[in-house]
């Protein structure tokens, strides 16, 4: 069986050689050009179409069955030497858009290039203003097209981050269309995770095609790009979330999930919040790699200032740099990062404080953790009791929205509270906590009790001289009848 | 003995009936006489739809400085820059709702829950806040300063 498999085998490869050398004998432009030695015909030895036995007339017109000059490369014969401009792509376009044309040959590759190009951003600009930004053969090259999954060729993975830099780091090149693009995406693409694969030859790590797509590059303020920010986790988890693409990496693949319920997914996912975090927020984009510990806070820091200042300076920076502890992810993790409750705070099971501190071990924290545990629920606990007697006063129909617009305050102390956790200083904590937060809650909540109790004096008051109203009706009444009485007897 | 005790009775019940009149009068002058002088001394009552509120003088208000305004139920800031114009924005940040200020050094206006920042153009320019504060119109009447909602 092997043995006639062999022979099989055998006579297809002589057999097909014998037909491209035969079919290249019929095509009079390569034999000339070829005997020239120029170099179009030198590449395009190698070129795919010539392997499909498609002639250079498929692309520059003329008769390649005539081996005379005049008549094979005559106006009449269509010959139209070297297309310019977007009839170069037209030339690609007549039968990669065609299906069936490209079944003719043995093609299964989609015929929907030209359809996806079309909104991509290369085709919709241009810098002369008389043809797209770039033709097919800016990538795919003129001569000597390779398949894509040939190493040698410009699209190949491996080679992809070249061939987009051939102008996306020529700041020349780019300042004519867009002056404030950066040129530098290679440069940090060889920094990151990915590019530092590729250039081990690991056509898996994604490439610029990868992240942007290949025919319909948007740009990244298009809402159907692919690195729009809220396409970005979706698009980074098309690999990142496939166990089976992600075998070989040793890197989690829950990223994707994770993030999707954390406080920043239902930002982005849910409110739509386009200053959410995504994946390229934490781990840049072309320089993407994961941020180091050291880094983290730094990342972190970049929208959460504050918290990330007032850790700084606090006892803990020290502690966690001997330890070697990521900053904020201890206590808040990374990608499934969830909305801090005062839960976080305190020396509680669940609390993220009880990890180091406990009653024989860091005592002072473990205390200081306890003590700003209760002041922060007791400011709930005041905050609640206030909004409750403002609502009852409001239904009773009392005036209470001086109180309830200085309510703010102590909701405003409540937040600032929990960002001054991160200085970790009791005596900060107890100045938010108990000089604004309490002193605001205490004043509405005597203020709101006031106006209930203005509300039942007036009920009582209503009350009291009806009653007296009647009296005084009954009193008169009695009066009356005595008088009556009087007068007739 | 019948009629003195007759007697008795009848004056007893007139006496009743004499201080029933005299404490229903008074409890009844009580009763309209309090509402009346309490009339004096209006309880709050409150706001109508606010549409304009003054934010004080502009001699009061120093360049490149800021202050809240009530504007009904919501802090308005109002901002006089160091160009000598007048600013007002909703002063309630629009990340979690705290109240905003005047930061002079910074020349921003900037919240302190979490130092969200915004620009005196009221457009989130550093921080959390996702949108930018919203606007309203600010006016001079003589030197009084006069802040109203956009139309």
């Amino acid at each position: 069986m092997n043995r006639i498999n062999f022979i099989f085998t055998v006579i297809f490869i002589v057999t097909s050689a014998v037909r491209i050398d035969v079919y290249a004998q019929e095509d009079q432009c390569f034999i000339c050009h070829d005997v020239l030695g120029d170099k179009p015909s030198e590449l395009f030895k190698n070129d795919i179409h010539l392997k499909m036995k498609i002639s250079c007339s498929a692309c520059h017109g003329g008769n390649s069955k005539s081996d005379d000059m005049d008549i094979a490369m005559s106006s009449k014969e269509g010959f139209i030497g070297v297309p310019k401009g977007n009839d170069i792509s037209e030339r690609c376009i007549a039968c990669h858009s065609n299906e069936e044309k490209m079944k003719a040959y043995g093609s299964n590759l989609p015929a929907n290039q030209h359809e996806l190009i079309k909104n991509s951003v290369h085709w919709k600009t241009s810098i002369t203003g008389r043809e797209h930004i770039l033709q097919c053969t800016t990538c795919h090259n003129a001569h000597g097209i390779l398949k894509v999954n040939n190493p040698a060729s410009p699209v190949h993975s491996l080679n992809i981050p070249q061939t987009c830099a051939k102008c996306h780091s020529d700041a020349v090149y780019m300042r004519l269309y867009n002056p404030s693009l950066p040129v530098d995406q290679l440069q940090k693409y060889r920094t990151s995770g990915h590019g530092i694969l590729n250039s081990k030859r690991d056509s898996k790590a994604a490439d610029c095609a990868d992240c942007h797509g290949s025919h319909e590059i948007r740009t990244a303020g298009d809402i159907k790009s692919k690195v729009y920010p809220t396409n970005i986790p979706k698009t980074c988890a098309a690999c990142h979330s496939n166990a089976e693409y992600m075998g070989g990496y040793k890197i989690p693949i829950d990223q994707y999930d994770k993030f999707k319920s954390s406080v920043h997914g239902i930002a982005l996912f849910e409110k739509n919040d386009l200053s959410a975090p995504v994946c390229n927020s934490c781990h840049g984009n072309h320089g993407a790699t994961p941020p180091g510990v050291e880094s983290i806070s730094k990342v972190c820091g970049t929208c959460h200032v504050l918290n990330a200042e007032l850790f700084s300076g606090s006892p803990h920076k020290k502690a966690f740099d001997e330890k070697n502890y990521p900053e904020c992810e201890t206590c808040h993790k990374n990608h499934d990062i969830v909305t801090a409750t005062n839960a976080l705070l305190g020396v509680s099971d669940e609390a993220v404080c009880s990890q180091c501190h406990s009653e024989s071990e860091n005592v002072k924290g473990f205390k200081s953790a306890a003590e700003m545990r209760s002041l922060i629920d007791s400011l709930d606990q005041a905050v609640i009791l206030a909004k409750e007697l403002i609502n009852e006063a409001e239904q009773k129909g009392m005036e209470i929205s001086e109180a309830k617009f200085r309510l703010r305050d102590a909701q405003q102390a409540k937040l600032e509270a929990r960002t001054m956790v991160h200085s970790f200083s009791l005596d900060k904590f107890k100045e938010i906590v108990e000089g604004k937060g309490l002193l605001v809650t205490s004043s509405v909540i005597d203020e709101a009790k006031a106006s209930i109790d203005d509300y039942y004096f007036r009920r009582y008051g209503l009350l009291i001289s009806i009653l007296i109203i009647s009296l005084l009706a009954l009193a008169l009444y009695l009066y009356v009848k005595k008088i009556e009485r009087k007068n007739t007897g | 003995m019948n009629y003195s005790k007759n007697n008795f009775e009848k004056q007893g019940r007139r006496n009743f009936l004499k201080y029933l009149l005299t404490g229903g009068v008074v409890g009844f002058t009580g009763a309209v006489l309090y509402p009346l002088i309490a009339y004096l001394k209006p309880p709050k009552q409150a706001d109508v739809e606010v549409s304009t509120v003054s934010g004080g003088l502009l001699s009061e208000l120093e360049k490149d400085s800021g202050k809240i305004v009530r504007f009904g139920n919501k802090p308005v800031i109002l901002v006089r820059t160091i160009n000598d114009e007048l600013r007002a924005f909703e002063a309630t940040c629009t990340h979690l709702d705290c109240t905003v200020q005047y930061k002079k050094e910074m020349g921003v206006i900037w919240c302190a829950c979490h130092n969200g920042k915004y620009d005196l153009a009221g457009r989130n320019i550093a921080g959390p806040p996702p949108r930018p504060l919203q606007p309203f119109r600010v006016v001079l009447k003589g030197d009084e300063i006069l802040i109203s909602k956009q139309s």
